[in-house]
């Protein structure tokens, strides 16, 4: 599967930001489903995880809806569009366990840094990214268990 | 250019929502325009006032089946409101902004708002209850105060907020036990309607929420008819002292939101670097059309300071991206209308005559792909004097008039003798200067390092001065307090 990178926006401003999170979820679901075809020995495994990044990707959304109303338009500094692409695409079933990882592990450090960034628009907001963060290590290890 | 789908390219021609019914008006019809690309989308009828007072008729026929409906079951139509609006979300946004203009976040955030009001209401089984008080006449003799709702009300809605204003007042009101008539902008009825579409799948009583379409002439009906008991309306100075008095010339309740002309105190102490950003979502957020908009920019410091602050505001002002909004990477979307975009240039032209100086020009901005739409981009115009035009009149787009002063007593003795008193904020990081600001500002809404005093559904909203007429404002306790009256019981068992 090949992502679509065009869609992520420059992070300039907070509505940017969200939008570039919910792009990445996106990807990432789609990436563990595309995985799950794969290698049909862990398709459950993926399959759950790939239900776990739609269920992110929705509460982000309601986060966006609800918890973000009058700072959507504020400038966001310090987030740098390329350092967070997810590389998810598959060219074999050997380094697919290692993309996976490694996709986790970047957005952990996304949300990590997204946190920070929110904590002084959104409390709340920030909150739920950072329990995101914390999740990207339990999926992380959750990949790696995979054989 | 790419965008976010429109729900629909063009809504055809609206009908009104009377008695549970959706009837096409007799009226002729105005095109409805979409701002960003000076294309018709719709056609808004001109209902005759026959239709209005039809309106009138269903919500008075509806009125007493519907107060005697216990306020939990009421309750209960609120909470299914409020799951369909979840479900329509998104579609409630996009034909917001393409009928108004403003970004596709911006929508979000006016109908998240509108749906928190529907959640406040939710608690009218609390908020409507009365009090007794044991002995309180006389030993056996008990009192009490009963909230009572009164019959028929009605909103005139301005077209800056065409998802939310009407939600400050309706869900309050029929909550309580009323009915009532919303007669939204004829600039921007779409949302209305397609917000109406979820108040019909409801399933209210026939009656006890009407919608109906038209000029002011509709307006001036309502504010006369002997069976409407209060009105609500939001919109300019001008025309809510003139809803005000002829309201209350025909014995009604009123509660009319004018103009604003807010002013933003930036002192010395101020932490520039998190309060610009704020800031200019006041300014420029919702093209400067929100009542609620920064207008006055009036900085108080020395000349380090002030160009400090003057470098980081333009370069943060030079930014943002205007486009259509439904173009998620546009900051900001166009003006409503032509007029509106003629007006607001037309003030930029008198405050350089003023003698302003125009240090950002928004005059002739384009959209990348929309050149027809009605743009003007972020304005600053320097120098300017407090007894200047564009110091004291509602301009009402994104152009900020920079004044500077020596001390936080000239700012405030500025602002107060300003006619407006919508809202008012300052940026400090001294809590006595702030302490002193919020006791002397006379303002409805008073921000300390907020841009934006947007109250939430759960506390009241209105300006003060020529910024509002009336004395219960709009939302939670003061709505329900102006949608109900006060029985008073006093009861002897003999």
């Amino acid at each position: 599967m090949a992502v679509d990178l065009s869609k992520f926006p420059e992070m300039k401003t907070f509505s940017s930001v969200i939008r570039y999170s919910l792009c990445l979820e996106e990807a990432l679901e789609e990436f563990y489903k595309s995985a799950a075809q794969c290698l049909p020995a862990a398709a459950g495994e993926f399959q759950k995880l790939a239900d776990i990044h739609r269920a992110r990707y929705e509460l982000l959304e309601d986060t966006r809806q609800q918890k973000l109303n009058e700072m959507i338009l504020e400038p966001v500094c310090g987030l740098e569009r390329d350092e967070y692409l997810p590389d998810v695409d598959i060219e074999n079933e050997a380094d697919l366990v290692r993309k996976a990882v490694k996709a986790e592990e970047n957005a952990g450090k996304f949300y990590t840094h997204l946190g920070d960034a929110a904590r002084e628009l959104s409390r709340e907001a920030s909150k739920v990214y950072q329990r995101m963060a914390k999740e990207n290590e339990k999926l992380k290890a959750r990949v790696q268990a995979v054989k | 250019m790419s965008h976010l789908p429109e729900v629909k390219n063009n809504y055809g021609v609206l009908k009104n929502y009377i008695d549970g019914t959706w009837v096409e008006s007799k009226g002729p019809t105005r095109d409805i325009m979409n701002p960003a690309k000076d294309e018709a989308i719709g056609q808004v009828p001109m209902s005759p006032v026959e239709e209005i007072n039809e309106a009138v008729a269903a919500a008075k026929e509806a009125f007493q089946d519907w107060r005697e409906t216990a306020p939990i079951s009421r309750v209960r139509y609120m909470f299914k409101l409020k799951e369909i609006m979840e479900k329509r979300f998104e579609d409630f946004a996009r034909v917001l902004v393409q009928e108004m203009g403003k970004t596709i976040d911006e929508s979000r955030g006016e109908v998240r708002r509108a749906i928190e009001n529907v959640e406040t209401a939710c608690s009218i089984t609390t908020l409507q209850m009365g009090y007794l008080l044991e002995d309180g006449a006389a030993s056996g003799i008990d009192e009490e105060a009963i909230c009572v709702p009164l019959g028929v009300f009605a909103c005139l809605s301005p077209y800056n907020f065409p998802a939310m204003i009407p939600y400050w007042f309706w869900p309050y009101a029929v909550a309580a036990g009323n009915t009532y008539i919303i007669k939204p902008s004829s600039q921007v009825p779409m949302t209305q309607q397609i917000m109406f579409e979820a108040i019909d799948e409801v399933g209210f009583p026939p009656g006890v929420i009407n919608l109906v379409n038209g000029s002011h002439e509709l307006a001036d009906a309502l504010m006369m008819h002997p069976d409407v008991k209060g009105i609500s309306f939001v919109g300019s100075t001008p025309v809510a002292h003139h809803v005000y008095k002829l309201s209350a010339e025909h014995k009604k309740r009123v509660q009319a939101q004018g103009g604003a002309k807010n002013t933003i105190v930036v002192l010395p102490d101020a932490n520039i670097k998190r309060a610009v950003p704020n800031m200019i979502s006041s300014f420029y957020g919702c093209a400067g059309q929100r009542c609620l908009a920064g207008a006055n920019l009036a900085i108080v410091g020395d000349e380090k300071f002030y160009c400090e602050f003057m470098e980081a505001f333009i370069n943060l002002a030079k930014g943002i991206k205007l486009g259509y909004g439904l173009d998620e990477s546009a900051n900001m979307g166009p003006l409503v209308s032509k007029k509106a975009q003629t007006k607001v240039e037309g003030y930029i032209e008198i405050g350089i005559k003023d003698g302003g100086r125009l240090i950002l020009d928004g005059r002739g901005a384009r959209a990348e792909g929309y050149e027809r739409g009605y743009f003007v981009g972020p304005t600053i115009l320097e120098d300017v004097q407090p007894h200047h035009c564009v110091a004291q009149e509602e301009i009402f787009g994104p152009v900020v008039s920079c004044m500077r002063f020596g001390s936080l007593d000239e700012a405030i003795e500025y602002m107060n003798s300003c006619p407006f008193g919508n809202a008012a904020s300052i940026y400090t990081s001294s809590g006595p200067a702030a302490r002193k600001f919020r006791y002397e500002i006379e303002a409805g809404n008073v921000g300390i390092n907020i841009g934006i005093v947007a109250a939430m559904s759960y506390f009241p909203f209105a300006g003060m001065k020529d910024s509002f007429f009336g004395d219960l404002h709009g939302q939670g306790m003061d709505a329900v307090k102006f949608f109900t009256d006060r029985k008073v019981v006093i009861t002897r068992w003999l």
